[in-house]
């Protein structure tokens, strides 16, 4: 009986040929647009190479040549920057935001404020970066706004002043405060038992005390995420850069890592050298996500029974 | 254990809803195939004819695939109005009754580079529309490829489609421009089908407000109307996509080095093209003048000239590359437009010009301003606008005569001066075809002699963006005069070391020159008094 049983599933299944069949598309497409020009890169790396040329075998001349060039460690310097600005408000402005939805009492004021932060995530990223460039051009939003408060000193050529370019880049996005951090910092918050919640309320601990001591060391992990995913945003992002600088200028102003390796590829035909700067993004990455896991180590909590 | 990876609880449901979804992908995954499959099917059957711009790149016999620019159906040009319908109403009026290739129109892809990436692409994989429209500069380094048509015999012939013409050449009106666009090998591989110049668009109404009544004759004048203009809190001038500081350098050269040019000309040009390109110099000769200490620290008019264009730069737009100049001068924020002749069709058609507006030029530098000026009217900036070259993709889809007979029909005067008034950007460059009278200003400003080096186009590559690069960072006061002048005099030097030695880049004709002139243009090199 249960031979018949499982006879009759086995032909009311599909062949096994045909899921691995069907596998195999994908697999093919993720090979050849993800796997292979990665690896390529990481060879090519060791190469002098212009597309649709001949790549020759230079060892570490790539490397060499980064480390004595000066835009490449302006580059640097510059992310670094953006780093600092951007753990600084990326990470903080939407946990604020998260305690607060988290704190509202009615539900249909959480649900409210929590669409209304995800809603500007629909506005694909290139319109925002426009938007910014139009925000801080000569008949912008920010010049109108000096301009009629008087203060038409302080009106200034903000992507174009190397004083202010870098910074005018980071403050795309402000105030910092919607999104996907929201989300993740809330689905944190509203992941902490209601019990332990209730047992910091009635040992009288103040709301400060509750954030700093409960709330931050139990949604260690989502900080955890979104440092890494920062940090990855930081470092290999410069479509903000391209669309309102468009080469990292004035001069090497806002010139990031990721930018140099494109304009090495593509603009200067030195693809070798922009694949060694990709490797090297790659390797720094790397680090930094393994040295976070091994020295801030998180754990799920578990309420004792 | 199943074979098939799913719990094996009795969920007979379960399996059922994933067999459906299994069967349904699957389906979907061939349907998708056959759909593909019968999509470039048709693509290769369709019949191609005159209509709305097509991207495909795939060499396709029957059509002739043709890039008009700014002429494009459904382009519209500057922006605004209706888009254009004259090119289809020509490619089909040309097919009509013919035998042969119907017309596709395929823009070309815009890679943001000049240096047209995408088009080596093309030309490399023989794919590339048959009819381009392409800086004829850009092409001379690959005419020795084969790439392009050489056009010469065939402009030797008559133009059927222009009455009483007997040899196709002579239907260009302006034959001097013509030849300055014969490539080194003396051959000409395109057709300037029109002329594009740039103007100051100015408001009348700004400048009476600032008591400013006639546009003035000398730069020191404009300086004194721009400090006015600045005073009412107005971007007194400015240009469209940052070309202010490329076209400026070009501009203030010509008139500072105007009086020693005929002594630095050490390679004359064509004696066909002296009435445009008198005195130009080529990148050659700016490389050997290099060497021997001009457009380096020690040539004080460089200097002036660098120093000329940062103080001119005091007056501009704050945000260079980002500000859009025509809104500043729609809405009254910007008196003076540097631009093209092509926004003459939105200055006649916005209707938010509300304002009285005129055409001029950038005034004459004057010995008021510098010792090293001339006095000599400024430059034009300008000249070819649509360049149409043909591509190997004629020859090797076989129908070569038929571009040439679609060239032929559109350089006829009735044809081009259908195509340049439903646009109105550019003046015909061919006898017997009538110019918008609202491009006349622009026409008077071609009269003038063109600049003697277009600086950033004779650079090439990398040395031609770190320039341009480090403009924007000297004229939003990155570095300094100083500091500028060393890093343009080392990627000079760059530039003619990578050079130095090419065909075409041979410094022993001209250091023969030199040893004739050297005492007179040495001289030079010392400051004025």
């Amino acid at each position: 009986m249960q031979r018949a049983v499982r006879r009759r599933r086995k032909a009311d299944q599909p062949p096994l040929a045909l899921i691995y069949g069907l596998l195999l598309a994908p697999a093919a497409f993720l090979v050849t647009f993800n796997y292979i020009p990665a690896f390529s890169a990481l060879y090519h790396a060791f190469t002098e190479w212009d597309i649709g040329g001949e790549s020759t075998w230079v060892g570490l001349a790539n490397f060499r040549a980064l480390t004595g060039d000066p835009v490449f460690h302006k580059s640097i310097v510059n992310v670094a920057k953006l780093g600092i600005f951007a753990f600084a408000t990326h990470l903080t402005v939407p946990f604020v935001v998260a305690e607060m939805i988290f704190h509202l009492k009615s539900e249909r004021w959480r649900y409210f404020c929590r669409v209304a932060v995800v809603l500007p995530m629909i506005v694909p990223g290139v319109v925002t970066f426009m938007l910014w460039s139009y925000i801080y051009s000569d008949a912008g939003i920010l010049t109108e706004l000096l301009v009629r408060l008087h203060l038409h000193d302080w009106v200034r050529g903000w992507l174009s002043d190397p004083k202010t370019a870098l910074w005018a880049v980071a403050f795309v996005g402000f105030p910092f405060a919607g999104g996907f951090n929201v989300l993740i910092y809330y689905a944190g918050l509203t992941n902490i038992p209601g019990s332990v919640l209730e047992a910091a309320e009635l040992d009288g601990l103040s709301a400060p005390g509750r954030i700093l001591r409960m709330h931050i060391p139990l949604i260690l992990q989502q900080v955890k995420l979104l440092v890494v995913m920062t940090m990855i945003g930081v470092v290999n992002g410069f479509e903000s850069i391209y669309i309102l600088t468009m080469d990292g200028g004035p001069g090497y102003e806002t010139t990031v890592p990721g930018l140099y390796m494109y304009l090495n590829g593509f603009s200067y035909q030195r693809m070798g050298l922009a694949c060694a700067i990709g490797l090297l993004m790659l390797l720094f990455l790397l680090a930094f996500t393994l040295s976070l896991n091994r020295f801030i180590r998180t754990e799920d909590y578990e309420p004792e029974v | 254990m199943s074979r098939f990876p799913f719990s094996e609880n009795g969920q007979a449901a379960t399996d059922c809803v994933l067999r459906v979804a299994i069967h349904g992908a699957a389906a979907a995954f061939f349907s998708t195939l056959c759909c593909l499959a019968a999509l470039i099917a048709t693509s290769c059957a369709q019949k191609d004819g005159a209509g709305m711009p097509d991207n495909r790149g795939v060499a396709t016999r029957g059509v002739l695939r043709v890039d008009l620019n700014i002429y494009n159906p459904g382009t519209i040009p500057a922006g605004i109005g209706e888009p254009n319908k004259v090119s289809a109403e020509l490619a089909e009026s040309w097919q009509a009754g013919r035998k042969g290739p119907r017309i596709r129109y395929q823009p070309l892809i815009q890679t943001g580079a000049s240096e047209g990436e995408w088009l080596k692409t093309q030309l490399i994989g023989g794919v590339a529309p048959e009819i381009i429209n392409l800086n004829a500069e850009i092409a001379w380094p690959d005419v020795g490829k084969g790439w392009y048509v050489a056009l010469d015999p065939f402009l030797e012939q008559p133009n059927p489609y222009a009455e009483g013409n007997e040899h196709w050449i002579e239907l260009f009106s302006n034959q001097d421009l013509v030849n300055a666009k014969r490539a080194p090998d003396g051959l000409l591989y395109c057709i300037p089908l029109d002329i594009v110049e740039t103007g100051i668009f100015y408001n009348k109404d700004l400048m009476a407000q600032a008591g400013i009544t006639e546009f003035p004759d000398t730069w020191h004048d404009m300086l004194d109307v721009l400090d006015r203009l600045q005073a009412m809190k107005l971007v007194p001038m400015t240009s469209v996509a940052n070309l202010g500081s490329d076209w400026g350098q070009d501009i203030i050269f010509e008139m500072l080095y105007h009086d020693i040019l005929p002594e630095m000309d050490l390679a004359p040009s064509r004696p066909d093209a002296e009435g445009y390109l008198g005195h130009y110099l080529e990148p050659r000769e700016a490389g050997f003048l290099f060497t021997k200490g001009f457009f380096s620290t020690r040539d004080p008019r460089w200097r002036e000239m660098n120093r000329l264009l940062l103080e001119w730069r005091g007056y501009w737009a704050r945000e260079l590359k980002n500000t859009d100049p025509m809104r500043l001068f729609l809405t009254g924020r910007l008196a003076m437009l540097w631009d093209g002749s092509w926004s003459i069709r939105r200055m006649v058609t916005d209707p938010y010009v509300d304002f009285e507006w005129g055409i001029a030029y950038i005034p004459a530098i004057t010995r008021e301003t510098s010792p090293y000026a001339s006095g000599t009217p400024a430059t034009v900036i300008g000249g070819a606008a649509i360049q149409l070259h043909v591509t190997h993709s004629a020859v090797l889809n076989d129908n070569l005569d038929d571009c040439i007979d679609f060239l032929m029909y559109l350089t006829a005067p009735q044809n081009i001066e259908r195509l340049a008034s439903e646009a109105l950007v550019f003046i015909p460059n061919i006898r017997g075809a009538q110019m918008d009278p609202r491009l006349e200003p622009f026409n008077e400003i071609f009269q003038r002699r063109y600049c003697a080096i277009k600086w950033l186009e004779s650079f090439d590559g990398e040395y031609k963006k770190y320039w341009r690069r480090m403009l924007d960072y000297y004229l939003n006061g990155g570095v300094d005069l100083d500091e500028f002048l060393v890093m343009l005099e080392d990627n000079f030097a760059k530039w003619v070391e990578a050079h130095r030695g090419e065909p075409g880049w041979d410094f022993e004709p001209l250091e023969a020159v030199w040893q004739q002139r050297e005492a007179n243009l040495i001289r030079e090199l010392e400051p004025a008094r």
